[in-house]
């Protein structure tokens, strides 16, 4: 995958995350819900682990290149792609 | 707390440059019903909450609003950035040039700098719930009148994006105030 097709793969799972997160806060005892929040969190951390390894961190913790701080790099989210 | 993610929630890659309607989209930025406001409105409302459901939903959506924020900004940005001068001197997005240049301001499409009386905290979970769903569906107005005006399709498809999250944010306000007049909240699960 190109680094935009993974960063809309990314965008596309963390919105679902965040949907059933909202929907969970008004029904919080909804079983098949957080069933599905958890698959759809499990997925999101999978797909930026993948993204972290080949194009750089997402987060400033995930930076981990010994010679230059790469949290730093363009392209910044407000760039064109 | 909050911490920073290097992406958008949802992707921006505008190709023409367009200063008439980053001097529109801007509203959503600072205006009254935009997402600064919003944000504010319920991340300064969620203190007073009187349950978890209704602090969990002010922080989660006052969150995601900031996510908002970000995305109009980048919008304004992008509309802006490769405008010549004399296509900026042309359009209504001159007299913000003269402060702001190609500069994201929080402001209204008046130019109105961006003001805390666009939201309320009164402390009382049914005022500040009752003002949410209005916040949310004037949001929605704003949206709608930026899809009347723009043809840019790169614009529009963020546009409706965000416009589909105020509907559903609307939803979820009205399914906690509902809970908290009604005292519908299961007793549940965050007790020990």
């Amino acid at each position: 995958m190109t680094r935009n097709e993974l960063l809309n793969q990314i965008s596309a799972y963390a919105f679902a995350e965040k949907e059933w997160n909202l929907y969970l806060d008004t029904h919080p005892t909804d079983k098949e819900a957080i069933k599905k929040h958890k698959a759809m969190a499990e997925k999101t951390r999978e797909l930026i682990a993948e993204y972290e390894k080949n194009f750089g961190p997402l987060t400033s913790m995930s930076a981990d290149d010994p010679d230059k701080f790469n949290w730093i790099c363009d392209p910044w989210p407000w760039d064109n792609q | 707390m909050w911490n920073y993610q290097k992406k958008l929630q949802y992707p921006v890659n505008i190709k023409n440059p367009n200063p008439k309607l980053a001097a529109y989209v801007v509203a959503q930025y600072g205006g009254p019903n935009g997402e600064l406001s919003a944000s504010l409105r319920y991340l300064s409302q969620r203190y007073s909450m009187p349950d978890a459901m209704t602090k969990a939903l002010l922080t989660d959506i006052g969150t995601e609003e900031l996510a908002h924020l970000e995305i109009v900004g980048t919008i304004v940005r992008q509309l802006a950035k490769c405008a010549s001068d004399e296509e900026i001197e042309n359009s209504p997005f001159g007299a913000y040039f003269m402060n702001h240049g190609r500069g994201v301001y929080p402001a209204n499409s008046n130019g109105m700098p961006f003001d805390a009386l666009a939201l309320a905290v009164t402390s009382d979970p049914i005022a500040d719930l009752t003002e949410d769903l209005a916040a949310e569906q004037k949001a929605r107005v704003v949206y709608d009148n930026i899809l009347k005006v723009s043809d840019d399709p790169d614009v529009n498809d963020v546009v409706k994006f965000l416009r589909q999250r105020e509907i559903v944010h609307f939803q979820r306000f009205g399914e906690a105030l509902d809970q908290i007049q009604n005292r519908r909240l299961p007793k549940m699960y965050c007790g020990k």
